[in-house]
C-alpha cells in the first residue's frame, strides 16, 4: 500500500484525485473488520460448530460449577438443622447459620456465600453453548454434540434451579448476554414453577440421553511431602444427569407423578443400584465403649457391599451419580476451602498422610448440631446374633445409634483439645447426586403420590424382587382405595416388572447403611413402628388414614436424608422443599408445613421467622 | 549516479559502524555547493514596504554587531543585515509588525516595529549572548509547551534530563537510583484513574507504544523503552500540555516529542564526547545493632505463640552467651549487611557522533556506548545504540527521509524494594534483605575447627527454624552471588526502528508526506531466585519450594503509515500553515511467561524452567490493537497579531467498542478531537507600539502574547479487548483445557476523554532580561476507564469496564526567568518554575459508601496497594488518598488504655466476632465514631500523594570559558506513603529494625510513640495507620556542573570542553526513608507510596567533549 502511495505520488501532480485516491482507499478498508483484532489468549464470538469445540466449552460450564460449590454447599448446609456455629465461626457463616444475612448482593461488603452471578456465569455460558451449538454434527450416523448440549440444558435447569431455590424469585433468561446493553434489560423473574415450566419441555426431549465423558482427567497430585497419590476424576460423574434435573424440578414443584417418572428413568437408563453400604462398628469400638454387644456378627458377608466411607474417597467415590471435583490445589485448578471450615486442611503442604492429626485444624468454623447426633444416636442397631445363620429370624437390636455418623464426624484430639470434625470433604470433592440421593429423592416423590409403603422399601430393604424380601412390612390398610404397593413397582414405578426386576436384586435399604440389618420381617425396623413413633414426635393423634402415614413417613425420609446426605450442601432445600409439600398437601394446617421447617430450626433462633416463605429466601436485588 | 552511490555508502556505513574517516571521504568527494542555490527563486508579490531603521549592539558591551541578520517575521523574502557599524535598514510590507533577528552565538529575537512608515522610527536591538536559554524562535508558539534542546547531559535516559530542566511542565518522578530506570511523568495532574496517566512519546513525529503499563519480572524494576534511545542523538524535547486534540484518542496524558540529531550542514562534523563517573551508596535507614537486635529478638520470641512449648533455654542458640560454646561465634558478629549488597559504582558513556552530507542528501550517523552500574550490586546495564539519520533529495520535487537505529540494552537486575505481600515468596531483594538481615549473623559459615569463618557463603539462617522453618531469611551476599548469570537475572531489549519518508513537493506551498515506520522490540528477561543461600519456603497450599525461575520474552512490533498534505503559504498579512492527513497505527504485543518452582532438586548450575519443576505455570499476553486517524489542522494568523490554530482529529480504534461515543461512517464508531487555540501577540499591536513610544513607563514590555485555548483529547488506555464478548482459555482441573465466558463486550465502550481550557500568556521585560511564561488550566476528563457493577447480577461477572466517573486537574505553571547579570565575560541567568495542580474526583459510576469522619457517606471505593483498602477513591478528593486509621501516640499505662474507649477500654472485633481490648503499649488509633470500637469505621483520609508546587530552580553562570550550572528540583505538600519502614519499624516479626525501634514500648508508665512488639501483630499496631505517611516535601540539587571550554583553534580540533558534573549532592527533607523522590509503578493509585528501591546516590561525573 505505501509503495502504491509512493508511486501515484511519482506520477500524478493532482493532489486533489490523489487525496480521493488515498481516501477512498482508506475508507473502503476501514469497514468494522479492520478494527477487529484476534489474540491466541482469548477467543471472541465462537461459532462452536466443530466437534472438536464441544470438550472445551463443556468444562468450561463445569469450571462454572467449580467456582459455584462452596458457595453451593454453605447456602444449603449453614441454614440448615445439621449444623452448629462456634468461637471460629467467621460472620459469613453466622449470618448464613441465624438467618442474618440481608444486605444485598454486591462487589463490597457481601457475605462471600452471598454470590448469585457465580450462577448466572454458569448459566449464561449454558445458554451461549445452546444458543451456537451445531447440534446436527454427526459421526457416522450418530449425533455427537447431543450428549454436551442435553448436559449444557440440564446445568442450566440446575443452575436456575439452585437460585431459585436460594433467592425465590429469579432473573430469568435463555439467550446467551454477549454486551453489556443485553445484560443491563430488565428480566422477567420466575420462581420454581417457572423455571419448571419454561426449561422441563426441553428437557424432557432429552430424557435418557447420557451423560457426556472424556474418560479420566487428572486433578493433580495431592499435596503433602510424602504423598504422591493422584486424584482422578472420571469426567462422566462431573456432569450433571438430564434425568436427575428432571425429577428435582418436578419433585421441586410438587409434581410427583412426573419426579418420580424421570428420577426412575436414570435409575432404570443407567441401572442405578443402591448397594450395600456398610459401617463396621468395630472400627469404633473406642467411641462405642462397652455399647456395642458381643453377640454382633460385625462381618455382614451378605452379598456385595462397599464400605459406605469409600463414598468419600478421593479418586473413585462410590455412590456418586455427579460432583463438583476440585483440583489438588491451586495451581491445579478451582479449590475449595470446605474441608477447612469443617476441620480439615486439604492443602496442608506439611501435613503428611490424609489421615495425619496434623492436618485437622482446632479452629474449624463449623460443628455438627445436636440435632444431627441426637437423631444419629437415636436410631437402632439391628444385627443377626453370630450364633445364628443368615436365614434367621432373630433380628436383636443394641442401642448404638447410626454408624455413619462415626464416619461422617471423626472425633480427634490435638493440641489438648478433642473436637469432631467432618470428613466428607476431605476429597475435596461435592457430591450433587449420590444413588442414595436419587432413590431417597424417588421415595419422596413416591411417598406423596400416596405409597408410603414403596417409599419406605427405599429405606428398609431396598426394593428387589427377592424371594427372601416378601414385603410384609406392607400396610395396605386402605388397600381398597388405591393401587396395590406390587401393581405401583410393578406398573408406575416399574422396578420388578418382569424386564426390569433382575437389574435391581442387589438394590438394599439406604437405612441399613447406618443401622445394619433392617431387612426382612424380623427386625425391628418396621413401617408401623416407625409411623407410630414418628407421629408421636409430631404431636399428631394417628387417625389411621394413610395422610398420617404419608406425613410420617415423609419425616422418616427427611432424616434418612440427614442421616445419609448431611453436610453436603441438601439439607436446607430439603427442608424447605418438604415444608412446601406439606403445605401444599394441606392435610393438617394451612401452614403446617412451614410450622414443621421454624420448629425444625427453631433451635438457631433464627433472626426472621420462618413461618414465612419468604424469609426462606436470601435477598436479591 | 551519485545519488546511488550516496545510498550505497549510506547502507554501508550503517551496517559496518563506520569510522569517521568514511564519512570524511564522501564529504571530501562532494561539492562545495550551497542549499541557497537549490531554493527556486520565488516570485514575491510586490505589496506596498515601509522601511525600518536601528541598529544592533551587544546587550553586555554596548558594542555595534555586524553580520545580524534580520527579516520580517514570518516571512523570509523580506531581509536584511546589519553593516559594520551594526546599522540596518529593512524594507519590509507595511503589514509587518515585527522582526525576526537571529545571529549565531546571540539568542534569537523577536522585535515589535512600529506601524508608521516614516522615519522617526529607530530600533536599537540589543542582543544577548547564546550562553543564556534560547528565548524565541521565528515562529509563535500559542499553546502551552516548552521545547529545550539536549546539550549536555549525563543522563541514561532523556525523562531524568526533562524533569530537571522542564521542571513544572512534567512532573518527572525518578523510578529508582539503578540507573536507566527512567521516570515516571505526569503532565498537569493526574489525568486518568485506572488507565495509563504517562504522556504519549512521540519520536521524530511516530506515535510509540512505550509499553507503560506492562509488567517487569522484578520487583522493583521497570522496563524503560526510553532507555533506547541515548540522550545524546536527542537533539529537541518538546512538551505539549494542551493542543493535542491531533493525537486523537492518546492525547490526554499530554505529549512528549522528542527529536532526534539530523545532519543539517554540509560542513562535516564529529562529535565525541567521553564520560566516566561514580555513584556512591545511597543514603539508608539506620538498623539496629547486633545487640540491640539480640535483645529484639528474644524480646519477640516471648510473644511467639507456640513459645511456651519450647522450655530448653540452649533451643534458641543465638541465645547463649558462653564464647566457649560452639555456636557462639557463628551467632556473635556484627554484620553491616548494606556493605555487602551496596559497593561505590562506575558508569562509563562514550559517544561519537557525525554529521555531514552534500546537496544529495544530509546524514546524522551516532554510535554510543554505556555502562552504568547501580549502587546495588550486581544491578546495572550496558548500552549500544546505532542511529543513522539521513534525509536524501531523490527527485527536485521528491525528497526521502531515511532513519534507521538500533539499540541493545542487556540489564542486570535483581529484586529490590520490599515485597509486596510476603506470603507469596521468601523475601528475595538482596538490598532488603540486607536491612532486615540479623546483624549477629555472618555471610560466611564459620568453622569451629579453624576457629575461623571460611570463604564458603552461609546458607539460609536457621536460628529461628525451630519455630517455624518460614523465619529464615536468605543470605544476601549468597543471593548475589548465586543469582547472578546472563541466564540468572538479565533482561536483554533489542530495538530496531525504521523510519522511510518520501515527501513530495508539488510547489512552494504544497507538499506531501508519507511517514512510514516500523519498529521491532524484543524484550527478554529472566528471573531466577537461586537455592543455595535462600530458604525453604512453603506457600500456602501449593508447598515448600526452593528456586524459581521465569522468563518473559515479549516482542512488539509498531507499524505506523502518516500521510499529509501541507499546505503553508503567506498571503499578505495572512499567513497559513494547514495539513490534512491519515494516521494509522498498528501495534502487536505478545509475550510468554513460563515460570517454575523446584520443591526439592533444584541446582544453581541450571537455572531453567523446566517440566520436572514441581510447579510450573504459564501466562502470557497476545495484544494487537489498531487506529486510524484522520486529522486537520490549521494555523493562521493575520500579521503577527492574532493566531489561530485549529484542529480537528477523527478516530477509529479497535478498542472502541460498535456503539462507542462519536460518528458511525462506513459502519465504524469515529471518535471527535476538536480543539482550538488562539492568540494575541499585544506587544506587535500598533497601540501597544505607540503606547510604548509615549510612556517610557511601558517600554520595560519587550514581547507580550496572550493565549487560551480549548481542546479534547482521548486516552484510549482502556482494556484491549473491553468491547469484545470473548471466553478465557484456561485450565479445568490440571491438564483439561476449559473455555469459559471471562467477558462481556461492551459495544459502548469508548477512549477516555479529557478537555483542556488553557489560558496563559508570555512575556518578555526590561529588554528581554525577564521572561514570564504562565499557564492557567482545567481540565476535566469524562469517561473515566473504570471497572463498573452490572446493574443486575444476571450477566455471570461481576464487574465490566466501562465509561463512567470524571475527574477534573486545575493548576498553573509558572516560569521565571532572569538575566541578573550581562557582562562581557560574566553571564548569569537564573530562573525558576512553579507548578501547581489540584486533582478532584467529580463522579464515579458505582453508588458504593465508604467510611468518612466516622459517616459511611462518602461515594468511593478503596483499592489494596501495599496494604489492604488503604486508598481511596472518593468524590470530591483527590485520586488516591492514603485511608487508613489516625493515631494519637501509644497508650503508656493502663489507665490510660482502660479509658481511652466509650466504654473503657477501646477494642477491635476478630473475625469470628470476639472483642479484644487495646492495653497499654498498643497504639491509640483514634475512634473516630466514638463507638469504643476500632473498626473500618474509624478510617479516614490520612495523607495526599500529590503536592502543592513542584518545580524546578537554575542558574546557569558563564564566566569567559567557564559554565557552572545548578539545577534543583523541588516538590512540596506531598505526602508519602513509606512502606519499607512500617516494615523496618512495624515490630511484628523478626526482621531486623531500625534502631527507632529501641525506644519501643516495654514497660507500664513508659512514654514513647513507639508501640509494643508482639509476633503476628495480633492488635494491629502496625496497621495503615498515619505512623506510616510522612511528608514528602524536598529540594534537590541535582545538577552541579562545570564546563570548561578549552580556547584551542586548530585546524583538525574545532572545540574541546571539559567537564564535571555532580548529581544529588544534597536534598533537604524530612522524609525518613532513603529518598523522597522514587515511583513504585506507572499507576496513578500507586503514587506516594514508597516499597524503597534502590535510592539515588550521589553522583560525580568527569569528561571531555571533541568537537574536529
Amino acid at each position: 500500500m505505501k509503495t502504491m502511495i509512493n508511486k501515484i505520488n511519482m506520477r500524478s501532480k493532482e493532489p486533489i484525485s490523489l487525496l480521493f485516491i488515498i481516501c477512498s482507499l482508506f475508507f473502503s478498508v476501514a469497514c468494522s473488520d479492520m478494527f477487529e483484532t484476534e489474540s491466541d489468549r482469548q477467543v471472541f464470538d465462537p461459532e462452536l460448530d466443530q466437534k472438536t469445540d464441544s470438550m472445551f466449552y463443556t468444562l468450561g460450564i463445569l469450571k462454572g460449577l467449580q467456582q459455584v460449590a462452596d458457595q453451593y454447599v454453605m447456602t444449603g448446609e449453614m441454614r440448615g438443622d445439621l449444623v452448629a456455629t462456634n468461637i471460629y465461626t467467621e460472620t459469613d457463616l453466622r449470618e448464613l447459620a441465624d438467618f442474618s444475612l440481608n444486605s444485598q448482593p454486591s462487589a463490597i461488603n457481601s457475605n462471600k456465600f452471598n454470590q448469585p452471578y457465580l450462577y448466572y456465569r454458569i448459566i449464561n455460558n449454558c445458554n451461549y453453548y445452546i444458543a451456537h451449538r451445531d447440534t446436527t454434527l454427526l459421526t457416522g450416523s450418530r449425533k455427537v454434540a447431543i450428549p454436551e448440549y442435553a448436559e449444557a440444558l440440564a446445568v442450566r435447569a440446575w443452575a436456575y434451579m439452585q437460585l431459585a431455590k436460594t433467592y425465590g424469585e429469579v432473573p430469568f433468561y435463555t439467550d446467551p448476554l454477549v454486551s453489556i446493553g443485553d445484560a443491563n434489560q430488565n428480566f422477567p423473574t420466575k420462581d420454581l414453577q417457572g423455571i419448571c415450566d419454561a426449561l422441563a419441555p426441553e428437557l424432557i426431549k432429552f430424557s435418557g440421553t447420557p451423560v457426556p465423558t472424556y474418560g479420566n482427567i487428572s486433578a493433580g497430585m495431592l499435596n503433602g511431602t510424602t504423598s504422591s497419590e493422584e486424584k482422578i476424576i472420571q469426567s462422566d460423574k462431573a456432569m450433571i444427569p438430564v434425568d436427575a434435573v428432571l425429577g428435582d424440578l418436578f419433585l421441586e414443584t410438587n409434581q410427583y407423578e412426573q419426579a418420580a417418572k424421570y428420577y426412575f428413568n436414570y435409575i432404570l437408563v443407567n441401572k442405578l443400584v443402591a448397594e450395600q453400604a456398610y459401617v463396621n462398628p468395630s472400627s469404633y469400638r473406642q467411641e462405642l465403649a462397652e455399647k456395642l454387644p458381643t453377640d454382633a456378627d460385625v462381618n455382614t458377608g451378605d452379598g456385595d457391599y462397599f464400605t459406605w466411607s469409600s463414598i468419600f474417597s478421593i479418586s473413585n467415590p462410590k455412590d456418586i451419580v455427579s460432583y463438583i471435583p476440585l483440583a489438588s490445589n491451586e495451581l491445579r485448578g478451582v479449590t475449595t476451602e470446605l474441608p477447612r471450615y469443617f476441620g480439615y486442611d486439604f492443602y496442608s503442604t506439611t501435613g503428611g498422610s490424609s489421615n495425619s492429626t496434623q492436618r485437622y485444624l482446632v479452629d474449624r468454623q463449623i460443628d455438627a448440631s445436636q440435632t444431627y447426633y441426637q437423631l444419629s444416636q437415636k436410631q437402632e442397631w439391628y444385627y443377626v446374633p453370630r450364633t445364628q445363620n443368615a436365614a434367621a429370624n432373630i433380628v436383636k437390636t443394641a442401642n448404638i445409634g447410626d454408624m455413619r455418623r462415626f464416619v461422617t464426624m471423626r472425633s480427634v484430639s490435638k493440641q489438648d483439645s478433642i473436637f469432631s470434625i467432618m470428613t466428607k470433604f476431605f476429597s475435596a470433592n461435592v457430591p450433587i447426586y449420590r444413588t442414595a440421593t436419587i432413590y431417597l429423592r424417588l421415595a419422596e416423590a413416591m411417598n406423596r403420590m400416596g405409597q408410603p409403603e414403596a417409599a419406605f422399601a427405599i429405606l428398609k430393604d431396598g426394593i428387589k424382587d427377592d424371594p427372601s424380601s416378601i414385603y410384609l412390612y406392607f400396610h395396605p390398610s386402605d388397600y381398597d382405595e388405591r393401587m396395590g404397593t406390587l401393581e405401583f413397582l410393578d406398573k408406575v414405578v416399574p422396578f420388578l416388572s418382569m424386564e426390569n426386576s433382575a437389574i435391581f436384586v442387589n438394590n438394599w435399604g439406604i437405612h441399613s447403611r447406618g443401622t445394619n440389618y433392617t431387612q426382612g420381617a424380623f427386625t425391628g425396623y418396621q413401617l408401623d413402628t416407625l409411623v407410630t413413633q414418628k407421629m408421636a414426635e409430631l404431636n399428631i393423634t394417628p387417625m389411621g388414614n394413610l395422610k398420617d402415614t404419608i406425613n410420617a413417613v415423609e419425616d422418616l425420609i427427611c432424616d434418612e436424608m440427614a442421616l445419609e446426605l448431611a453436610f453436603e450442601g441438601n439439607r436446607f432445600g430439603d427442608l424447605t422443599r418438604i415444608a412446601r409439600h406439606k403445605n401444599h398437601a394441606g392435610f393438617y394446617q394451612s401452614n403446617y408445613g412451614s410450622k414443621w421447617l421454624a420448629d425444625k430450626l427453631a433451635y438457631k433462633n433464627p433472626k426472621v421467622s420462618l413461618l414465612e416463605e419468604k424469609n426462606w429466601y436470601l435477598p436479591l436485588k | 549516479m551519485r545519488r546511488l552511490r550516496f545510498l550505497i555508502i549510506s547502507f554501508l556505513s550503517f551496517i559496518i559502524i563506520p569510522t569517521p574517516a568514511i564519512a570524511q571521504d564522501d564529504d571530501a568527494t562532494s561539492e562545495e555547493t550551497t542549499t541557497q542555490k537549490k531554493l527556486k527563486r520565488v516570485v514575491v508579490p510586490s505589496y506596498p514596504v515601509k522601511e525600518v531603521k536601528g541598529i544592533c549592539i551587544d546587550a553586555a558591551t554596548k558594542v555595534p554587531l555586524a553580520g545580524i541578520m534580520l527579516n520580517a517575521l514570518g516571512n523570509d523574502n523580506f531581509t536584511a543585515m546589519t553593516d559594520d557599524n551594526g546599522e540596518f535598514i529593512i524594507k519590509v510590507p507595511v503589514y509587518t509588525t515585527a522582526l525576526y533577528v537571529h545571529s549565531p552565538q546571540y539568542l534569537s529575537l523577536q522585535v515589535s516595529i512600529s506601524e508608521r512608515s516614516d522615519n522617526a522610527q529607530r530600533l536599537e536591538i540589543r542582543m544577548l549572548p547564546d550562553k543564556f536559554l534560547p528565548m524565541f524562535t521565528k515562529e509563535t508558539n500559542i499553546v502551552a509547551s516548552n521545547t529545550e534542546s539536549i546539550t549536555n547531559t549525563t543522563a541514561h535516559t532523556i525523562e531524568e534530563d526533562a524533569g530537571e530542566i522542564m521542571g513544572a511542565d512534567v512532573r518527572t518522578l525518578i523510578r529508582s537510583g539503578n540507573p536507566g530506570n527512567g521516570a515516571a511523568m505526569f503532565i498537569r495532574g493526574l489525568n486518568s484513574l485506572n488507565a495509563n496517566a504517562q504522556p504519549l512519546i512521540v519520536i521524530d513525529g511516530v506515535i510509540q507504544d512505550m509499553q507503560q503499563t506492562r509488567t517487569s519480572l522484578h520487583d522493583g524494576d521497570y522496563t524503560n523503552l526510553l532507555l533506547n534511545i541515548n540522550p545524546e542523538d536527542i537533539d529537541k524535547v518538546t512538551v505539549l500540555k494542551n493542543a493535542t486534540a491531533l493525537y486523537g484518542a492518546k492525547g490526554s496524558n499530554g505529549v512528549i516529542l522528542i527529536e532526534t540529531k539530523r545532519g543539517h550542514s554540509m560542513a562535516t562534523r564529529i562529535d565525541a564526547n567521553v564520560g566516566v563517573g561514580v555513584s556512591l551508596q545511597p543514603k539508608l535507614p539506620t538498623m539496629m545493632n547486633a545487640s540491640q537486635y539480640r535483645v529484639y529478638a528474644s524480646e519477640m520470641l516471648g510473644t511467639y505463640p507456640t513459645i511456651s512449648q519450647f522450655t530448653d533455654p540452649t533451643t534458641f542458640k543465638f541465645l547463649i552467651d558462653d564464647p566457649s560454646k560452639y555456636y557462639y561465634a557463628m551467632y556473635h558478629n556484627e554484620t553491616d549487611w548494606t556493605k555487602e549488597v551496596y559497593h561505590t559504582a562506575m558508569s562509563q558513556n562514550y559517544n561519537i557522533n557525525v554529521q555531514g552530507g552534500d546537496d544529495i542528501g544530509m546524514y546524522n550517523l551516532s554510535l554510543g556506548y554505556t555502562d552504568g552500574q547501580s549502587t546495588a550490586r550486581e544491578n546495572g546495564f550496558n548500552r549500544l545504540n546505532v542511529r543513522f539519520n539521513t534525509d536524501i533529495s531523490i527527485l527536485r520535487q521528491l525528497k526521502v527521509r531515511f532513519d534507521m537505529s538500533y539499540t541493545k540494552i542487556n540489564r542486570d537486575v535483581f529484586d529490590g524494594g520490599a515485597p509486596a505481600d510476603f506470603d507469596a515468596a521468601p523475601v528475595s531483594s538482596p538490598t532488603f534483605l540486607a536491612l532486615i538481615k540479623s546483624p549477629f549473623l555472618s555471610p560466611y559459615t564459620y568453622n569451629n575447627v579453624s576457629r575461623y569463618f571460611s570463604s564458603t557463603l552461609s546458607e539460609a539462617d536457621d536460628y529461628l527454624t525451630m519455630l517455624d522453618t518460614d523465619l529464615s531469611l536468605g543470605n544476601p551476599t549468597a543471593v548475589l552471588k548465586n543469582g547472578s548469570g546472563i541466564n540468572k537475572n538479565r533482561v536483554e531489549t533489542n530495538h530496531f526502528n525504521t523510519v522511510i519518508a518520501p515527501r513530495f513537493d508539488f510547489n512552494s506551498w504544497l507538499s506531501l508526506t508519507e511517514t512510514f515506520s516500523y519498529t521491532l522490540d524484543r524484550i527478554s528477561q529472566r528471573y531466577y531466585r537461586p537455592n543455595n543461600g535462600m530458604p525453604l519456603f512453603l506457600i500456602e497450599g501449593i508447598g515448600s519450594v526452593q528456586n524459581k525461575a521465569m522468563s518473559m520474552f515479549a516482542k512488539e512490533t509498531s507499524i505506523s503509515s502518516d500521510t499529509r498534505l501541507q499546505l503553508q503559504k503567506q498571503m499578505g498579512p495572512h499567513s497559513l500553515n494547514a495539513f490534512v492527513g491519515l494516521r494509522y497505527l498498528n501495534f502487536a504485543y505478545d509475550n510468554n511467561q513460563p515460570e517454575g518452582q523446584y520443591a526439592n532438586a533444584a541446582n544453581d548450575k541450571t537455572p531453567n524452567i523446566s517440566t520436572n519443576m514441581d510447579f510450573y505455570d504459564a501466562t502470557g499476553a497476545n495484544d494487537e490493537w489498531r487506529s486510524l486517524t484522520w486529522y486537520a489542522n490549521a494555523d493562521y494568523n493575520y500579521r503577527n497579531r492574532y493566531y489561530l490554530q485549529a484542529t480537528l482529529a477523527m478516530e477509529g480504534n479497535s478498542r472502541f467498542g460498535s456503539e462507542a461515543k462519536g460518528v458511525k461512517i462506513a459502519g465504524v464508531k469515529w471518535g471527535i478531537f476538536p480543539g482550538v487555540q488562539l492568540g494575541w501577540a499585544v506587544s506587535n499591536e500598533a497601540w501597544f507600539q505607540s503606547l510604548n513610544a509615549q510612556h517610557s513607563t511601558l517600554s520595560f514590555i519587550n514581547y507580550l502574547l496572550l493565549k487560551a485555548g480549548w481542546d479534547l483529547s482521548g486516552n484510549d488506555d482502556i482494556s484491549n479487548y473491553a468491547a469484545r464478548t470473548s471466553f478465557g482459555i484456561s485450565k479445568y482441573l490440571w491438564m483439561a483445557t476449559a473455555a469459559q465466558l471471562d467477558n462481556i463486550g461492551n459495544e459502548k465502550i469508548s477512549c477516555e476523554r479529557t478537555s483542556k481550557f488553557n489560558f496563559g500568556f508570555k512575556a518578555s521585560l526590561l529588554n528581554n532580561r525577564i521572561g514570564i511564561d504562565f499557564d492557567y488550566y482545567i481540565h476535566r476528563t469524562n469517561d473515566l476507564l473504570t471497572l463498573k457493577h452490572f446493574d443486575n447480577l444476571v450477566a455471570g461477572i461481576d464487574n465490566y469496564w466501562s465509561n463512567g466517573g470524571s475527574l477534573s486537574n486545575t493548576g498553573f505553571e509558572l516560569t521565571l526567568t532572569t538575566k541578573p547579570v550581562v557582562a562581557k565575560s560574566l553571564q548569569i541567568e537564573l530562573g525558576a518554575s512553579i507548578g501547581h495542580y489540584t486533582n478532584k474526583v467529580k463522579s464515579l459510576p458505582n453508588d458504593s459508601r465508604i467510611y468518612l469522619d466516622g459517616q459511611q457517606t462518602a461515594q468511593g471505593f478503596t483499592s489494596s496497594i501495599y496494604g489492604v483498602d488503604n486508598i481511596a477513591t472518593i468524590v470530591g478528593q483527590p485520586i488516591g488518598m492514603f485511608y487508613g486509621y489516625k493515631t494519637t501516640g501509644v497508650f503508656a499505662t493502663d489507665q490510660e488504655a482502660s479509658t481511652a474507649g466509650a466504654n473503657g477500654y477501646l477494642y477491635l472485633t476478630d473475625a469470628t466476632g470476639a472483642h479484644k481490648n487495646f492495653y497499654a503499649g498498643d497504639m491509640h488509633f483514634v475512634d473516630i465514631n466514638g463507638d469504643g470500637e476500632i473498626s473500618e469505621a474509624d478510617r479516614t483520609i490520612i495523607g495526599n500523594p500529590n503536592p502543592d508546587i513542584y518545580g524546578n530552580i537554575f542558574a546557569n553562570v558563564n564566566w569567559k570559558n567557564l559554565t557552572l550550572h545548578l539545577g534543583f528540583n523541588y516538590s512540596l505538600g506531598n505526602d508519602i506513603f513509606n512502606y519499607q519502614r512500617s516494615i523496618l519499624e512495624g515490630g511484628s516479626n523478626f526482621y531486623n529494625q531500625t534502631t527507632d525501634m529501641t525506644n519501643r514500648w516495654r514497660t507500664e508508665g513508659q512514654q514513647t510513640n513507639v508501640p509494643r512488639i508482639s509476633y503476628g501483630d495480633p492488635m494491629g499496631n502496625s496497621r495503615f495507620s498515619d505512623r506510616w505517611i510522612e511528608d514528602g516535601s524536598y529540594l534537590r540539587l541535582r545538577t552541579l556542573r562545570l564546563t570548561y571550554k578549552v580556547p584551542v583553534s586548530l585546524s583538525w580540533l574545532q572545540g574541546l570542553s571539559l567537564w564535571a558534573e555532580a548529581n544529588n549532592l544534597f536534598t533537604i527533607t524530612h522524609y525518613l526513608g532513603s529518598d523522597p523522590e522514587f515511583s513504585a509503578s506507572n499507576a496513578v493509585l500507586y503514587q506516594g507510596i514508597d516499597p524503597g528501591n534502590v535510592a539515588q546516590g550521589r553522583t560525580f561525573t568527569f569528561g571531555m567533549r571533541i568537537n574536529l
